[in-house]
């Protein structure tokens, strides 16, 4: 090999070289091989050695991929807490509703106590459409189906932190959409709920918004190593 | 060629980058071609790179497009129930419509690019279509059993959701549950949304993402359960034919099947 210092072919025996002494040879990081300082491959195996730029570049690189991952993982911990918030909202909702309608239909059971339980029935399908016995269920059926609902949307959002191990990307997006439409959905019920805890949902929307931002820099990082 | 004719010298410069090569390298220490390979054309692998960054960029204006869109169509889906509590089921379903078209056809025209493909071919011949009509009477005979069990579990007593207009002709109900949405929301979801989501994700994922937008956008957390894989089998036709018109006409079948049922109680349990 031509030592790039004194123009002449040397062995290489430590990276110096025999004849002036100069650090002038690198290993190749493939073949392990002396390769004369400046040249940009092996000429042996034809790897790339890098250059002091590339190492720079490198390490730039790995500085932003961890980054990036701190970010995925804060958008996963976001999907985690909307998950229990969700849960125990689904709890809450069952035992507070619950509750509710058993006021609900002891207030209307007093309402009616002076009627036979068919004449109630009669009026009931007047009002309603349903006896006493099918609006008892309806009402406490609304309040089961609400909580499995919540619960369904909590299971969901589980299943999004699991997914966002793998694509984050596409876990937090179907996360953000899927919470903007929950918090529209829920505001259309009770346009009430949309004030309560306001500063909490804008908070989680930024959340999930930076986690869809991170999860995509994440997978152009993985595709622009591949280019 | 002669086995007794000695072999050509190897070449004394690299013929891809044009510097001298050392005698016994295998490859070129300043561009790493391999010594007898054919030359690269370096020109197109730095194209095809740029290409490929100008990809990922266009990708992530493609989602935020696509995020924006998908807000622009809650807005008018909620705009449509408000109406709903206020107006008729009519005027609310028309209006409705009138909205979400509109959304539609702004965002397809601002992205009529990822439609053109999609929009010249029929995508199936007859036999594909014969199989889209038999795979929706499939189909509604399971959204069916679902709704009436899930009904029956709850005790809830749900209207159905595209029950005939009281007082109407049965063609409004038609054309505002079936034809409408089998236009816009395909053109929607599976033109524009499904269009920006490949420019940066696979087929998969596409359809995957497009399916469960396509989803939680009929508000409603039961019926994620029947319109996710719904809308996994119509990004699948899209998909799969690389036309709009396949996913056009299982919509549409399968919308108008459940307002046939509607109206003249075609449905066991009706």
């Amino acid at each position: 090999m031509i030592c790039p210092e004194c123009k002449t072919e040397q062995d290489f025996a430590d990276g110096r070289c025999a004849a002036c002494g100069a650090a002038s040879a690198v290993r190749c990081p493939k073949c392990r091989g002396w390769v004369a300082k400046g040249e940009k491959f092996c000429s042996a195996c034809g790897a790339k050695i890098p250059s002091r730029a590339d190492r720079i570049r490198a390490a730039h690189r790995s500085k932003e991929r961890q980054e990036t991952q701190h970010n995925v993982n804060r958008g996963r911990r976001w999907m985690l807490v909307v998950a229990v918030l969700t849960l125990f909202g689904g709890v809450f909702s069952y035992f507070s509703g619950m509750s509710e309608v058993d006021k609900q239909l002891r207030e209307a059971d007093t309402a009616f106590s002076g009627m036979t339980p068919a004449e109630r029935d009669a009026r009931l399908k007047e009002e309603l459409g349903m006896t006493w016995q099918e609006v008892i269920d309806h009402d406490r059926g609304m309040v089961t189906f609400q909580m499995a609902a919540l619960v369904g949307l909590g299971v969901i959002f589980i299943g999004l932190w699991w997914w966002a191990q793998t694509n984050a990307f596409a876990a937090a997006l179907i996360a953000l959409l899927l919470y903007g439409t929950v918090m529209l959905v829920s505001a259309l019920i009770d346009p009430a709920s949309l004030l309560k805890g306001i500063v909490v949902k804008v908070v989680i929307m930024v959340a999930l918004s930076s986690a869809v931002s991170a999860g995509y820099r994440q997978r152009s990082q993985v595709r622009r190593r591949a280019a | 060629m002669d086995p007794a004719e000695p072999a050509p010298p190897a070449s004394p410069d690299c013929i891809s980058c044009g510097r001298p090569l050392k005698p016994e390298a295998a490859f070129c220490s300043a561009c790493g071609h391999r010594r007898g390979d054919p030359p690269v054309d370096r020109a197109a692998l730095v194209q095809a790179k740029v290409r490929k960054l100008q990809r990922i960029e266009s990708g992530w204006v493609g989602i935020r497009s696509l995020i924006a869109i998908y807000f622009c169509l809650l807005g008018g889906a909620a705009l449509t129930s408000v109406l709903g509590k206020a107006t008729d089921d009519f005027t609310a379903e028309a209006a409705g419509s009138g909205i979400i078209a509109f959304i539609v056809v702004i965002a397809a025209l601002r992205h009529r690019r990822e439609l053109a493909e999609c929009s010249r071919t029929a995508g199936f011949g007859w036999k594909g279509y014969a199989g889209i009509v038999v795979a929706s009477l499939a189909i509604v005979f399971v959204v069916h059993t679902y709704v009436h069990g899930l009904d029956r579990l709850f005790k809830l007593r749900m209207e159905s959701e595209l029950n005939p207009f009281s007082g109407r002709h049965p063609a409004w109900a038609f054309l505002l549950y079936a034809a409408a949405p089998a236009l816009f929301e395909e053109l929607g979801f599976r033109g524009v949304m499904f269009g920006l989501l490949r420019r940066s994700l696979d087929a998969r994922e596409a359809i995957l993402l497009s399916a469960i937008a396509f989803g939680i956008l009929h508000l409603s957390v039961p019926m994620l359960i029947t319109h996710v894989p719904l809308g996994l089998y119509l990004g699948w036709l899209r998909h799969r034919s690389g036309s709009l018109y396949p996913s056009m006409v299982a919509h549409f079948l399968h919308n108008g099947l459940v307002v046939a049922g509607g109206t003249w109680n075609l449905w066991p349990g009706s």
